[in-house]
């Protein structure tokens, strides 16, 4: 006997045959029918869709034979598919040299005659056949040949289509697989409790932190009704009724207290969401639980420093308010007074009294214009914004008539260009310019009379009012501080003022949504700038 | 016209006293009432005829009875004399107070303290 040859290209045939992942699977009734068909056309007793394996050629359907395997060794098939173009005939096994003492041949099932077409792959590859078998030698017919040769090849096209079908399954389920992982890990992961309760208020899922706040295992509520868990009383009074809207197609929403077995009483955030299926039908509940504990605490805690701190500043407003009043009729008196004396020809006969009555004079104006700024600066906190359109060239003018004495003393010009119609709180903002231009007036180079511009452009839908000044300018290092109350950056001697002025100015453009900026040249001058945004229309 | 009197009712000694120092030195030599508190204003009012020409400064923060509640009270004595005028004189600049000094038809300006005495003349050259 001649054993089966092994092809050149057995290791890719191989893998190809391996690759159909079609080896020792069932039974299927296509094949069946072409075996059926194949022995049925070239009337044989027996025939069979071999395929040819390691050491083996396994059956994917067989008619006429018990068997499920045979060696590869002996087999007919591993002749026939040395030249996958070819259907290899054997037509008297016993007249064969390759054949006659072949175990098959000479025992069961005693094959005298062999006709067998390759399974050929598109690529080429030849992994066994359909073949049909006599017991007596025989020839076969052209026209049977032609019809094993197509039932061959409907074999090669339905293995290779199960594969490219199997391929496909195989990837849609590592897919769906991978979809499940990240649903699961969604539902189980994180510290918000998930259940899900059918409309028969059953749990049909619960999540870890479900478990954990119940102090339960996934068998005492999966599959358990909702009311075993809690009881009858509070399932009818409150859960219920809320699962039954969700069931109707409302969302419901809500918080409470509850007592949980694994931690106490929690603050909760419980939402009960309908969970619809593809016909737009609810299949059940969808149940989360939100532990705000820790947020309500903080809410809490922040609430209570919030009214004790708006407390804090309605005691303060009320202080200012009290010594801002009540000093002021002393003060007044003080000044009142002083100023009938300054002028008394018998005081000035006296020794140093007039310049100690220069001193009272100026202490009890200083403390005039601090009670002033207070009350300002008072008024600002509480008072809302009164915008209406105002006309700066106005303004401006009346701040230009407030100042006429600074200005007269101190021998200074003030130039107004001209500005524009704005948007904002007419007395507010006449504070604001005359504390600019009071400033610009006040802090003038010894010699130099001081030199005060006022300009304006519209940039980017923002007015700029420039406030600028010739005079001693500021540190580069100290622009900064110069909006801090009470900030002041010389002594009273060398400039008076209560250092309220700007923060004044700067709480003003800030009730405008807006600001001041300051630009500065020390020696030389600066330039305080108010921003004010256009309202949008 | 030209005012006969000056009234000062204000709880204050000292801003009387400053008050009625101011309106002599703007010139006025005619009399100057002062009362320290509304109560006894309003007394004099009922039974003053109120005939001669008088400008009233009345304060807004007096106890008892502050200077709205006094100018209220004062309101059927004083409303048909075109003689008599009434004005609030308060160290209070609030816009509060001076809104609620606009409502009231009898109050007819509102002076910040101190009074001053270019202030005096020019109320009495506008009464004259």
């Amino acid at each position: 006997m001649k054993n089966a040859p092994i092809p050149d290209n057995e290791s890719q045939r191989q893998a190809r045959l391996d690759r159909l992942g079609v080896l020792d699977t069932l039974p299927q009734p296509a094949f069946d029918h072409i075996t059926e068909l194949a022995s049925q056309i070239c009337n044989t007793p027996i025939a069979l869709i071999t395929l040819v394996d390691q050491g083996r050629q396994w059956f994917k359907s067989r008619v006429g034979l018990a068997a499920e395997q045979t060696g590869r060794e002996e087999s007919f098939c591993g002749h026939a598919i040395l030249d996958p173009t070819q259907v290899l005939v054997v037509e008297d096994a016993l007249q064969d040299a390759r054949f006659a003492d072949n175990p098959l041949v000479l025992g069961d099932p005693e094959i005298r005659f062999y006709a067998g077409a390759p399974i050929v792959t598109e690529d080429g590859h030849a992994l066994g056949t359909v073949c049909v078998i006599d017991r007596r030698a025989r020839v076969l017919e052209p026209a049977q040949r032609a019809a094993l040769c197509s039932l061959a090849s409907l074999v090669a096209t339905l293995l290779e289509h199960e594969q490219l079908q199997r391929e496909e399954a195989n990837r849609n389920s590592a897919e769906e697989r991978r979809r499940s992982q990240i649903f699961q890990a969604l539902l189980q992961v994180g510290s918000e409790l998930k259940s899900f309760v059918d409309p028969d208020y059953v749990y049909q899922f619960v999540n870890p932190a479900y478990l954990h706040y119940w102090q339960r295992r996934p068998e005492d509520l999966v599959g358990r009704k909702v009311v075993d868990l809690i009881g009858e009383a509070m399932f009818q009074t409150t859960i219920k009724p809320q699962i039954d809207r969700a069931l109707a197609g409302e969302a419901v929403q809500y918080e409470t207290a509850f007592s949980f077995p694994g931690l106490g009483v929690r603050q909760v955030d419980v939402s009960y969401l309908p969970a619809y299926g593809d016909a737009g039908e609810v299949l059940g509940v969808v149940v989360r639980v939100q532990d705000i504990e820790r947020r309500k605490q903080r809410e809490d805690d922040l609430n209570q420093a919030l009214a004790s701190l708006q407390h804090k500043t309605l005691e303060q407003e009320r202080f200012i308010h009290i010594i801002s009043h009540d000093l002021r009729e002393p003060i007044n008196t003080i000044n009142n007074f002083a100023g009938l004396l300054v002028g008394e020809p018998a005081l000035a006969a006296l020794a140093g009294a007039s310049r100690y009555l220069d001193f009272v004079v100026q202490g009890g104006r200083r403390m005039a214009s601090l009670l002033d700024d207070l009350m300002d600066l008072m008024h600002l906190n509480q008072s809302a914004v009164d915008r209406q359109p105002v006309d700066l060239n106005l303004l401006a003018d009346q701040v230009r008539d407030d100042l006429a004495m600074a200005l007269q003393r101190s021998n200074g010009q003030l130039l107004i260009g001209n500005l524009p119609k704005v948007s904002g709180d007419p007395s507010l903002l006449r504070i604001a310019l005359q504390n600019l231009v009071s400033n610009a007036l006040k802090f003038s180079r010894p010699g130099t009379p001081p030199l005060v511009t006022v300009s304006a452009q519209t940039i980017d839908s923002s007015w700029r009012i420039e406030v600028r000044d010739n005079g001693i300018g500021i540190p580069a290092d100290q622009v900064g501080a110069v909006f801090d109350m009470f900030k002041r950056l010389h002594s009273r001697k060398q400039y008076d003022g209560t250092g309220l002025g700007l923060s004044i100015s700067q709480r003003i453009a800030e009730l405008h949504q807006g600001r001041i900026s300051v630009s500065s040249e020390f020696g030389v001058g600066s330039c305080f700038t108010l921003v004010l945004p256009q309202p949008a229309s | 016209m030209t005012y006969q009197r000056f009234i000062l009712i204000d709880d204050n000694e000292a801003d009387n006293v400053y008050h009625e120092i101011m309106i002599r030195r703007a010139g006025f030599e005619g009399e100057v009432l002062v009362f320290e508190s509304g109560i006894d204003a309003l007394a004099f009012f009922q039974k003053d005829s109120l005939s001669a020409p008088t400008c009233i400064f009345l304060d807004i923060n007096m106890p008892l009875m502050d200077g709205f509640e006094m100018a209220e009270q004062a309101t059927p004595l004083l409303i048909d004399k075109p003689s008599v005028m009434l004005l609030m004189l308060t160290s209070s600049g609030s816009p509060a107070d001076r809104e609620r000094a606009g409502t009231l038809p009898v109050i007819k300006g509102y002076l910040i303290k101190p009074l001053d005495v270019a202030t005096v003349q020019k109320l009495m050259s506008a009464g004259a």
